[in-house]
């Protein structure tokens, strides 16, 4: 931590030597500059030797920049503002943004060009005072000098009689003028944090007159991390990826829209077919999750943080439909990031697969994580993009990111595992995991209450492979089962105990991470089945993949055996989430979501607003 | 019906070259490749459609696994539900005529490893001279676990000994497998090589290879062939290699939740008593996943 600590201006009589003046003016600048401080003691000519005077000189003028110190967001002149001006710590330091967002509309991200793009534009300049220097000489000059990265772009504008324009910082002097009046200035950067650069700058300003040293200051000030948000925070809009008339997919988005209805949510569906992105060969890129995360930024702002909504665009660079990011997301506090290797490692241990953003989830708030923990899929055998990872633990609030092993999943998204939801409780909320034991209990139990119940149909009228509509679609295998055939099952019973077997270590690692009881763990029923080479992926629909907003779920219509004319699994579901206080709905997305090897989570996504208690600066991390 | 390959007249086939469009040349010599050609064209004459479904698998077609969440061409299962009747039009795919258009390397990848795993699968003496060919020549992994996992299917006793004396990956592949012979024999080997293993790749195969020979969850099945004192020697040495092998914690411990069962708690409650802090945790983690499975 850097910084200094001034009191009152500083007037009065130096004892001093005779010397020449030019030493004066060095002592005097000394005193002004970075470090002064007015309990210095006096500079004692018996502790020089030679000659001694008494000479009564004018203070030096007072060179200060200001900044948000405190982060009430104002600029004051005294106080904490004063104070911690160049201090970061937990408890103050200024904060800026990467302007990442589009507030003109005009297609260019704010903080990618020279100029303020309107009042939106200037909300998100985090502000800094060149303090007016009263009886400064005349032709004294101030430079600005920026420390802080190569990339991103950190840009200082000025206000000029109410015009923003960018300060040219190798070229350009503040006058005379500009300091006896004060100058104003805003500061933005074009991106977040790196791996090699921590967010931090500093700003000095040297006052100089000829070469003559009056006076300089700093301030040090952070840029705002990309935060991604929780499954817990208050969600404004629910995506899904529609597309032409796939009767499945219409299915599905027609349950999303009536379900968003009745809890008055705005649903928006993504054209999986624009002619920027739809794809010869290939239909709608139905997996609205995987190709966009969704967070935030902010820097203190007063009555409410200063911010805006951001998505980080997958890594995947062959994800044609993540350029719906960048084209349609990207707006007025909407803003765009994107992090990718240029080109991967030639690693085979590098899986697209995992670039998805169904495999970037985050552990709700808990102690010492107030703004919760990423947790992510990747092993040294099995790995993410490392741009990506590097990216998100550059952020800090949020990490490091927990890496978890899903190299045991043929997709290898944790979210086919885990998500949350909020309780009544001292924590809010709890985990959810996938639950191949507790499935198999249920199908047990069933066969135990009345053997006939052994002969009931599991998922009648679905099917795997070739579907609906396509050339194919005769050859499609049916998925019906009965409970008996599927418990009978020894191949499909030892692989799901594998798969329980690696579920109960993620789910140890996420629950000694957060501290959580057994209690503040909910296991949700499905079996699972190997696709591949020992991978699995979910075998019964995994309802543990879910959409979460306020007190409502969605998760995938189970399709198993009807018990009085109601599938059993769903009622089971819909009294397990009404215990927590939470509405269960289920949207029909087997052919479309299920048999491809997702689930309602993976095939939606939502907006979520800035927390009201966003205050990620106060996480020492 | 099956068709024994032994039988059949070499004179009545033609010539083939010694070659797989999908598999190392090695691993299809003449004395696989001719019978199997007579057999095919028997089959073929008689189910042709089971021709043109592999002909035309939906997993191959970039319009459908685009498509997918996974992104990637994957065949395995849409093999394995085509069931027995597949069995020759497979093994002709793999080691005859290949596939009927041009593959991508990642598609073709997926082609040979869905194959022998469908092929593998359905446990039938026929595949295997062409899936010890491919275990005696294989390099990937996925194959060699895929070869390993037919031959064990079926378990004949060669085979058998095969798997057991194999080493390097082949080793880790077989040993790994061997929970799918479900013999006395087999399981006692792996037990007792278990104890003394100390190449931690292939402890955490063997152990991998015991779980699946001793899965509580498949209790019913015919894989439960593991008597209780072995299993409890199973469970000992799974443990004990879980202590010894940090860096194989991880895989050690899914093996040792597959096998689950009283035998497995009682191993590790055992192991825990003196051991050192860090172990202790981590055998508490096992013991209370154990513990969630005993109790539903």
């Amino acid at each position: 931590m850097t910084g200094h600590r001034d009191g009152a201006p500083i007037h009065g009589v130096i004892v001093l030597k005779t010397r020449p003046r030019w030493l004066i003016a060095t002592l005097g600048a000394l005193l002004a500059g970075c470090g002064d401080d007015a309990t210095a003691p006096p500079i004692n000519a018996a502790d020089a030797g030679g000659d001694t005077a008494v000479v009564d000189v004018p203070a030096p003028p007072r060179v200060r920049l200001r900044v948000d110190a405190n982060r009430d967001g104002t600029v004051s002149d005294t106080g904490d503002d004063e104070t911690f001006r160049a201090d970061w710590s937990a408890a103050h330091g200024a904060v800026f943004l990467a302007n990442v967002d589009d507030d003109d509309d005009d297609d260019t991200l704010d903080g990618a060009d020279d100029v303020v793009n309107g009042d939106g534009d200037a909300l998100d300049l985090a502000r800094v005072h060149v303090a007016a220097i009263a009886g400064l000489v005349e032709g004294a000059t101030g430079r600005l000098t920026l420390t802080g990265p190569t990339t991103p772009t950190v840009r200082v504008f000025r206000l000029d009689e109410g015009v923003w324009r960018r300060v040219d910082l190798e070229g350009e002097t503040l006058s005379t003028a500009d300091l006896r009046a004060g100058v104003e200035l805003g500061v933005e950067s074009s991106d977040f944090p790196t791996p090699t650069w921590p967010g931090e700058i500093t700003l000095a300003l040297a006052v100089t007159h000829g070469a003559e040293a009056i006076g300089d200051d700093h301030v040090v000030m952070r840029v705002a991390p990309f935060v991604v948000s929780t499954s817990l925070d208050e969600a404004t809009r629910v995506y899904a990826t529609g597309g032409g008339g796939i009767v499945s997919l219409a299915r599905f988005i027609n349950d999303m829209d009536a379900i968003t209805t009745d809890d008055r949510m705005e649903f928006e569906t993504i054209d999986g077919l624009d002619p920027e992105w739809s794809q010869p060969n290939r239909g709608p890129d139905v997996w609205t999750q995987d190709y966009m995360e969704l967070g935030w930024t902010s820097m203190p702002g007063g009555d409410a943080p200063q911010g805006m909504n951001v998505v980080l665009r997958t890594p995947r660079v062959d994800r044609a439909i993540a350029a719906w990011t960048r084209r349609d997301f990207v707006g007025p506090d909407h803003g765009y990031t994107w992090h990718h290797e240029d080109s991967y490692p030639a690693t085979r241990a590098h899986d697209p697969s995992l670039d998805s953003f169904g495999n970037l989830e985050v552990i709700p708030p808990y102690a010492g994580h107030p703004f919760g923990r990423i947790f992510h899929g990747n092993v040294a055998t099995r790995s993410s993009d490392p741009e990506l990872r590097a990216f998100l633990n550059a952020q800090r609030v949020q990490g490091p990111v927990l890496e978890l092993d899903t190299s045991w999943l043929h997709v290898g998204h944790v979210d086919e595992f885990a998500s949350f939801i909020p309780v009544s409780s001292p924590r809010g909320w709890k985990l959810l995991v996938a639950s191949p034991r507790a499935a198999r209990a249920q199908l047990q139990a069933m066969v135990a209450t009345d053997p006939a119940n052994g002969d009931r149909l599991m998922f009648e009228g679905q099917r795997w492979f070739y579907p609906r509509g396509s050339a194919m679609a005769g050859r499609a295998y049916s998925a019906t089962r009965t409970i008996n055939s599927i418990l009978g099952d020894t191949d499909l019973m030892a692989f799901n105990q594998r798969d329980q077997a690696h579920i109960d270590l993620v789910r140890e690692a996420l629950q000694t991470e957060a501290g959580l009881t057994d209690e503040e763990i909910i296991e949700i029923p499905f079996l699972m089945w190997e696709i591949e080479n020992g991978q699995g992926a979910a075998y019964m629909p995994g309802t543990v993949n879910l959409l979460l907003y306020g007190h409502s779920v969605t998760m995938a219509k189970p399709h198993a055996a009807l018990v009085g004319g109601t599938d059993f699994m769903q009622t089971y579901l819909s009294q397990l989430f009404r215990a927590e206080g939470i509405t269960a709905h289920f949207a029909e997305q087997w052919e479309i979501l299920h048999a491809a090897e997702g689930e309602v989570h993976c095939g939606t996504n939502a907006l979520r607003r800035i927390p009201a208690h966003g205050a990620w600066w106060e996480v020492t991390r | 019906m099956k068709l024994s390959l032994a039988i059949l007249s070499f004179s009545l086939v033609p010539a083939l070259a010694d070659a797989s469009p999908l598999l190392d040349p090695r691993a299809v010599p003449a004395g696989v490749s001719r019978p199997l050609a007579a057999a095919v064209r028997i089959d073929r004459a008689r189910q042709p459609e089971a021709y043109r479904r592999i002909a035309d698998l939906d997993g191959l077609r970039p319009e459908s696994y685009r498509r997918t969440r996974a992104g990637r061409p994957s065949v395995a299962l849409e093999l394995r539900a085509m069931g027995p009747t597949a069995l020759l039009p497979m093994l002709d795919a793999l080691a005859l005529t290949g596939f009927p258009r041009a593959l991508s390397a990642e598609e073709q990848s997926a082609l040979r490893q869905g194959l022998l795993e469908a092929v593998g699968n359905l446990g039938d003496a026929r595949a295997l001279p062409l899936l010890r060919g491919v275990f005696a020549t294989a390099t990937e992994a996925p194959e060699l676990r895929a070869a390993a996992r037919g031959l064990a299917r079926v378990c004949q006793d060669s085979d058998r000994r095969t798997l057991q004396s194999a080493t390097g990956p082949q080793g880790d592949a077989a040993a790994a497998a061997l929970g799918l012979c479900a013999s006395p024999e087999a399981n006692a080997w792996m037990v007792a090589r278990l104890e003394s293993a100390r190449d931690p790749a292939y402890a955490s195969a063997l152990a991998s290879g015991l779980a699946e020979a001793t899965a509580s969850w498949a209790r019913s099945g015919p894989r439960w062939t593991v008597d209780s004192p072995l299993r409890a020697r199973a469970a000992r040495a799974v443990v004990r290699r879980w202590l010894d092998l940090p860096a194989q914690r991880n895989a050690i411990g899914v093996a040792a939740l597959a096998m689950g069962g009283a035998e497995m708690l009682a191993a590790v409650r055992g192991a825990r008593r003196g051991s050192p802090a860090d172990a202790s945790t981590g055998l508490a983690t096992l013991e209370r996943a154990l513990l969630r499975d005993l109790r539903r």
